[in-house]
């Protein structure tokens, strides 16, 4: 036990180990020590530690460092995500306008995600989405909330005249689920658009759903640094106002508002900065005057 | 009354001490056991506020000695706290 003690006494700052470090030691092997000494130590070298001065560098780095670790932490029980997307273009040879097209994929991408349809995607047992989160929500809840809010249809221009090229893309943590379910998707897209889509229309897989390789979020090196700098400015701030308190005694007055107007015109004129600043430079004033 | 500052400038006021015989005159007189990191958080803020001085280390012990600003301020604190007990004291009178 006096060794671990002794070990925590080195988490004092080096210039209080200069000063009172041996006869500390010393005052380790004589007293007689209990467990509890150890919190008393690690607790004395702590705020030792907030008190002396070059603790900025050291507070910043080691409140980043707890920052980077609890965020680091957090970020690593986030679950991963991947993102699919095959992409697909509806080709009509009719003359039917870009909008009408735009207009077409629209109410075939309401039919295939209707709700009845995205709760029998979900529910079927070779998808099993969303398993957790269906113990506390409805699969009503699921779908509209979770499922409908992770797939979209994105149209883009190719720049041929008569092609509405667009992608389907799906993000799901289960990066094989991701993929079957754009794939599901993908064949939904063509059976509808056969019965939905226009005479002249044709629909083609431009590129099928590949499986993700590498998740899109959490991007856990941002989180960490994140957490890093907001440990950072956390400990920082936390330390000025440790030192402001440890510096300055609060002291209320009551003075005559004439007066108060008075010391208002002072600060409006002078250099004081507020009442507090008129006052300290009075009292210091009165104790120059006194040395 | 478990101020350590108090507690070590009461313990100085009897005579210099190093800091384990500090430890033990409290323990003895107030019944508080100050553990090392207070013991000598209050001995460093006592010596930066001038109110105690180090001496010279006998044996790497350092033996410390209470100064006027420390005594005054002992005195002081002495008197206010005097001042409560006597009110308390005559307050819990029957009547």
């Amino acid at each position: 036990m006096k060794r671990w003690i002794r070990w925590a006494g080195w988490l004092y700052p080096a210039e209080w180990r200069m000063r009172y470090g041996a006869e500390f030691d010393v005052f380790l092997n004589d007293a007689p020590l209990r467990w509890r000494d150890l919190g008393d130590v690690i607790r004395g070298a702590a705020l030792m530690q907030m008190t002396s001065w070059m603790t900025y560098w050291k507070m910043a780095l080691l409140a980043g460092f707890a920052g980077a670790i609890i965020a680091g932490g957090i970020a690593f029980a986030i679950p991963n995500r991947y993102v699919c997307t095959a992409t697909l273009a509806l080709e009509d040879n009719s003359g039917t306008s870009r909008l009408q097209m735009a207009g077409s994929l629209q109410k075939i991408f309401f039919a295939i995600l209707n709700r009845d349809n995205m709760i029998a995607l979900i529910l079927d047992p070779q998808l099993d989405l969303y398993k957790k989160e269906r113990e506390r929500l409805t699969v009503e809840q699921v779908a509209a909330d979770m499922f409908r809010k992770n797939v979209f249809v994105v149209p883009y221009e190719m720049g041929t005249p008569g092609v509405q090229t667009f992608r389907i893309v799906f993000s799901y943590p289960d990066r094989h689920k991701a993929q079957q379910v754009v794939a599901r998707l993908t064949q939904e897209f063509i059976e509808k658009e056969l019965k939905l889509g226009s005479n002249g229309s044709t629909l083609e897989v431009l590129e099928p759903p590949v499986l993700p390789e590498k998740p899109t979020s959490p991007v856990r090196p941002a989180i960490a640094l994140l957490g890093a700098l907001g440990g950072s400015l956390l400990g920082l701030v936390s330390l000025a106002i440790f030192r402001r308190m440890q510096t300055y005694a609060v002291v209320t007055m009551s003075i005559p508002k004439d007066t108060k107007r008075f010391v208002d015109s002072q600060i409006a004129a002078g250099p004081y900065r507020s009442i507090s600043d008129y006052v300290r430079e009075l009292i210091r004033a009165d104790e120059q005057r006194h040395k | 009354m478990t101020d350590p500052n108090f507690l070590v400038l009461a313990s100085l006021a009897e005579g210099d001490k190093h800091g384990y015989a500090m430890m033990e005159d409290i323990e003895r007189f107030a019944g508080v056991r100050l553990g090392p990191g207070t013991l000598y958080g209050a001995i460093t803020r006592l010596e930066e506020r001038g109110w105690i001085r180090g001496l010279d280390a006998e044996d790497r012990r350092r033996p410390y000695r209470i100064t006027g600003a420390g005594r005054e301020y002992l005195e002081e604190q002495v008197a206010s706290l005097g001042r409560v007990v006597k009110t308390a004291r005559e307050r819990l009178k029957p009547a």
